[in-house]
């Protein structure tokens, strides 16, 4: 309301400093006073200035070094979000964000997750020769963009967020030049982010309309007391997802990865596939814990007929098309990219799992949401390394299809056992921290009694271990005419071991990290 | 510490194997035989120890555990007497093994009038660990278990690192022990990657060890997935021309049964409050579960266990995998990780569905009515099936393994018949089959490495060119074929044994009983199993050299002598005084037998 209140006073006169003392007295005050938890954006903005002023002053050949700049404002940026702690419980400028133990959570694994990026950013050839200022300063700015999607508890917020990270996402997927593939990646991109984020806005403007207010907490109040008919309810959820969905890479909202990630610089994809996936899974979290969590949008009327929605169904049913189109997809994929693009969604088809089981189960139970953010830091760490040896095949042979990694085994054993341990822990068997991550989203659902979709994922594991053996397979059990050892420095090598340690800590050790996320703060307002 | 170390100095070998030179053969191969020595030593030990074992008392570990638990997290007296209040009434109810009764911490709770609401977060831990021990604590007392590790592993989900052997188990770990041994002095001539097999090949003990030893079910599900990729990787990178797709289709079938254990698991943990994996604490609150949880319990764990058996229709992967996987790897599977899948059945859907193994649960007609028909009919089609295929086969190696079909279906009849020899048969049946079998395909290796081929009809006589090897591939033949005075001879008689009493003896205690006619529909079984060895025998060591070149074929060299005599050895010793394993197995499985038995009398 405040927001609203604000916007009006702004649209009609330029309001002076006194104006705003006068009519919202300790307004300043406030904001300046909410600053020092705002610390982190105040970073990476000052960041992503500095890269690209900074990348003035540089020559194009050094202008690589750039990626050490920006290493160092994520860097610092991590600290002071670790500095500040995972115990915040409070809005920040009048409710528009709120810093608490969940958005910290969510900084930290975007940050972690930028940190590596960077690092493969540096070690691409591709971008030999291009100003890498402007790179640095929009990956920069997606991170912020994110920052407020993870953090937003106001509907114009997050989707300003979006919005945010969509933009410099769009950018940077074709970043190379006269690169067709990138080029047709991003202009896919582009047109289904723009019907995405349309149909979002619809939404979001059809709950305003429900229930008068843009706040969070607000709307899943006023739907409950406006009892709401459920199409108007269904529709606006929907259009609300197909936001989400996008980009998050959900059935049916999934269409334009496979090319975009085909198209993107490999880091890039990397970043898009985990970074921007686990940004879309915290806002989508925050809104259906928010809506459907407490909510739950279905009420017993006095005559005890119940209305609502049931958006565990709905969600359980787009989860269980989003793994299977996936995981089938990714079947009959020869680019490893592309092949780890439909790996992807399927895995988002997992994730959506513990979006289905949100609903609370019985005592004692993890709540889905505890599951998806332990999935989170799995995937990060798989994902992302198996991009970083996806990176490093394609920086070495110059190929990205499945017949480079034939005969690895043999070529390079550190690099062909990472990429077994990260498929393993993809298909999810233990001791990797896939495996414990999908056990607990399967036990969120099986606690919350949707046995079908724990089974559709199941199914679909067997599916995927398909796709995911059959790289195992090449690189170990076939014999490759080119036999050269692949050279890798030592920096190199330690960054790839660096990635296997935490897959398997958390296959073994995963009780630290589970109570950790079980002690996050999660204000709804 | 024992079942620690047979379990992980496998594991710390092979992670020693990786960080040597991978030139330097000789050492990898004396570090990893050592290991296997080492295991098997103290594999020998608890053997030793778990017979003479009366002075290791598991309950009075169990009170410790207990009492520390109470001790070191509740303070206040009054609650401290109502948490030695609950344990008192979960021991009375051990002993009862009522039916349907609510055996979960929420209603000892209400028992001992502990109110779970008042509780700080440490205590109703507290509570959870008491209730779950106490509630082991009876099964492991009635089933003999000994040499127990009770440690903390992710407390957030109550999975615990929970070892235990018993008469079941322990049995299989010496085999798995021995086998190992035998299989790496196989492997001495490896000459392909050497450093990867045998660091592969101790993974997969590891593994093999964990699956028999845990006793809690999410460990025992980390192990048996660990047994999957060794087993992937030796039967796709060492093994012949279509490997890659025989280790394929090993990894999908043996991965949809694991998935399904693990709905089955999880099921489990959250039925009625548990939370917990522990499988003592759910065998002893068994008896307490509804009838349809029990039917598709036994379903999903069935179908898991089935597929490792492997059971008809779940078998065809067994085929491709044995031919094609080198022929230690070949002993690995026949001799131990076809047990996995029957002592799954044994552990789990004897012990979690009591009322399924009463025949109490109805199943449609064309499933058998009840599900010891259902077992005892797919155990008949696995013995006959098994045999006929076994004998049209002219691969040697594949002929062998259509016979271990064969000889698993003795286990599943066994079972069926829930009487203690039936019982006991089944179990010593593995034991046997996991000797016998592991012969028979060493000495399918043997001649393999020879002759370059394996097809039946090409070979002949081989007794004259090489005495020793036929007098040893005689011994295992024989003891496969089931000739009295080898080991076969004994399991199996008891298997029948139990299934002829058990339309007698079963009903009597309430128990479904076995129609005598299945018993005559598996004997032609026997007569099949011996028809193919028999005709195996003579196509292969009778008559004339069939080839000029087996004129060359040297004799047993020593390597394989002192591979194959020992198995030759065991099947006589076996054969001659069973009782040196039946007595060993006997207290364990007649309380398992007997505690189904009591569900059925109440």
């Amino acid at each position: 309301m405040m927001f609203f209140a604000l916007s009006k006073q702004a649209g009609q006169i330029a309001v002076t400093n006194a104006d705003v003392q006068e009519k919202f007295p300790g307004l300043v005050q406030e904001i300046t006073s909410n600053l020092g938890a705002f610390l982190p954006e105040l970073i990476l903005a000052v960041g992503v200035m500095w890269v690209i002023m900074a990348d003035l002053f540089t020559r194009r050949e050094r202008s690589r070094r750039m990626g050490f700049h920006a290493f160092a404002f994520v860097a610092v940026a991590l600290v002071s979000v670790i500095c500040h702690g995972f115990s915040g419980d409070q809005e920040l400028f009048r409710g528009m964000i709120v810093d608490d133990g969940f958005g910290a959570f969510f900084k930290v694994l975007l940050l972690v997750g930028t940190l590596i990026c960077i690092p493969m950013v540096m070690m691409t050839r591709s971008f030999d020769g291009r100003r890498m200022g402007e790179f640095y300063g929009l990956l920069l700015g997606s991170v912020l963009g994110m920052f407020l999607m993870v953090t937003a508890k106001n509907m114009i917020m997050f989707f300003l967020g979006i919005e945010f990270a969509s933009y410099t996402s769009y950018l940077l997927t074709g970043y190379l030049k006269g690169d067709r593939r990138g080029a047709e990646g991003a202009l896919k991109y582009v047109i289904y982010g723009s019907v995405a984020s349309g149909a979002m806005a619809y939404g979001l403007s059809l709950l305003y309309g429900l229930t008068g207010s843009l706040d969070m907490a607000d709307v899943a109040q006023g739907l409950i007391v406006s009892r709401t008919t459920d199409v108007t309810v269904l529709i606006a959820g929907l259009l609300c997802f197909a936001g989400f969905g996008y980009k998050i890479a959900a059935f049916p909202m999934h269409f334009w990865s496979p090319d975009v990630y085909e198209g993107a610089p490999i880091p890039f994809t990397a970043f898009l596939s985990v970074i921007s996936k686990a940004a879309g899974f915290a806002v989508l979290l925050r809104f259906a814990e928010g809506m459907v969590g407490t909510g739950n949008w279905e009420l017993t009327l006095s005559n005890g007929d119940v209305v609502g929605v049931d958006w565990p169904l709905v969600v359980g049913v787009i989860s269980a098309l989003t793994m299977t189109v996936g995981n089938f997809a990714a079947l009959f994929q020869r680019n490893l990219k592309r092949l780890l693009a439909y790996s992807s969604i399927a895995h988002a088809g997992y994730l959506l799992m513990g979006i289905a089981a949100l609903a609370p189960g019985a005592e004692n139970a993890i709540p889905g949401w505890q599951a998806i953010l332990f999935y989170l830091v799995a995937y990060l760490f798989m994902n992302l390394g198996a991009f970083l040896v996806v990176s490093i095949i394609a920086e070495k042979t110059g190929r990205e299809t499945l017949d480079a990694y034939r005969g690895l085994g043999s070529r390079s054993a550190l690099l062909s056992v990472a990429l077994g341990i990260f498929l393993i822990s993809l298909i999810g068997l233990p001791p990797t921290g896939g495996f414990t991550g999908k056990v607990q989203l399967i036990k969120a659902v099986v606690d919350d009694g949707q046995i079908w979709l724990a089974l559709v994922a199941v199914v679909n594991t067997v599916v995927s271990v398909y796709y995911y053996a059959r790289i195992i397979r090449l690189m170990f059990l076939e014999e490759s005419d080119d036999t050269s050892k692949v050279p890798l420095s030592a920096p190199v090598s330690a960054f790839v071991v660096l990635m296997i340690v935490p897959v398997l800590w958390l296959g073994v050790f995963f009780g630290s990290t589970v109570d950790f996320i079980r002690d996050l703060t999660l204000t709804l307002g | 510490m024992l079942l620690t170390l047979v379990t992980f100095i496998p594991l710390i070998a092979a992670l020693v194997v990786l960080c040597i030179p991978k030139e330097q053969k000789d050492i990898i191969k004396w570090t990893s035989m050592g290991a296997a020595v080492v295991t098997f030593i103290i594999s020998c030990q608890l053997i030793m120890g778990y017979r003479s074992g009366g002075t290791d008392s598991v309950a009075e570990k169990f009170d410790g555990q207990i009492q520390s638990v109470i001790d070191d997290n509740v303070a206040d007296t009054a609650l401290k007497a109502s948490f030695q209040k609950g344990v008192q009434a979960i021991e009375a109810d051990n002993v009862d093994d009522a039916v349907g009764a609510d055996r979960g911490p929420v209603h000892y709770a209400e028992v001992a009038g502990i109110d779970l609401k008042s509780l700080d977060a440490a205590q109703s831990k507290a509570w959870h660990e008491t209730w779950e021990l106490s509630m082991a604590k009876g099964a492991a007392a009635s089933e003999h278990i000994r040499f127990v590790e009770f440690g903390h592993w992710i407390d957030g989900f109550n999975i615990r690192y929970f070892m235990g052997g018993d008469g079941l188990s322990l049995p299989l770990i010496w085999l798995t022990a021995l086998l190992s041994v035998l299989c790496l002095a196989y492997s001495w001539n490896i000459t392909k990657a050497t450093k990867a097999y045998f660091a592969l090949f101790l993974i997969l003990e590891t593994g093999l060890m964990g699956v028999f030893l845990a006793l809690d079910f999410f460990l025992f599900y980390v192990f048996w997935e660990i047994v999957l990729l060794p087993m992937y990787f030796l039967i796709g990178f060492w093994g012949g021309p279509r490997r890659i797709y025989a280790s394929i289709k090993f990894f999908i079938y043996t991965l949809v049964g694991s998935v399904l254990m693990l709905i089955c698991m999880l099921a489990l943990y959250f039925h009625n409050g548990f939370d917990t994996f522990n499988i003592l604490t759910l065998m002893e609150a068994a008896p307490g579960f509804s009838q349809t949880m029990q039917m598709w319990m036994f379903f999903g764990l069935f179908i898991a266990f089935a597929i490792k058996v492997p059971i008809f229709p779940f078998h065809t992967w067994l085929p491709d995998a044995h031919v094609q996987a080198p022929t230690a790897a070949s002993v690995i599977l026949a001799g131990v990780l076809l047990k996995m899948g029957g002592y799954g059945i044994f552990r789990f859907n004897l012990g979690l569905c009591p009322d399924a193994m009463t025949g109490a649960i109805q199943l449609p007609m064309w499933l058998g009515g009840n599900f010891i028909m259902f077992m005892a009919i797919l155990g008949v089609i696995n013995i006959v099936y098994g045999a006929l295929c076994a004998m049209a086969q002219k691969d040697f190696k594949s002929m062998v393994a259509y016979s271990s079909i064969s000889h698993m279906g003795y286990v599943l009849l066994g079972l069926a018949a829930m009487t203690d020899a039936g019982v006991q048969g089944a179990v010593l049946q593995m034991f046997n089959h996991g000797l016998s079998s592991a012969m028979m395909f060493l000495i399918v290796g043997v001649i393999y490495e020879r002759a370059h081929h394996r097809n039946l009809n090409k070979f002949g006589g081989i007794g004259a060119q090489m005495p020793y090897y036929t007098g040893l591939a005689t011994i295992g033949f024989f003891a496969s074929l089931g000739l009295p005075g080898l080991n076969g001879f004994i399991s199996e008689a008891l298997v029948f044994m139990g299934a002829w009493n058990s339309h007698t003896a079963s009903p009597a205690v309430g128990v479904f009983g076995l129609p005598t006619w299945i018993v005559f529909l598996a004997l032609p079984g026997i007569v099949l199993t011996a028809a193919y060895i028999l005709w195996a025998v003579q196509r292969v060591f009778m008559g004339p050299l069939k080839s000029e070149t087996y004129k060359t074929f040297k004799d047993l060299s020593f390597r394989e002598v002192f591979v194959l005599a020992p198995l030759g050895l065991l099947c006589i010793v076996f054969g001659v005084w069973p009782q040196l394993i039946l007595g060993f197995m006997n207290d364990t499985l007649n309380t398992l037998v007997s505690s189904v038995i009591a569900v059925a009398g109440n």
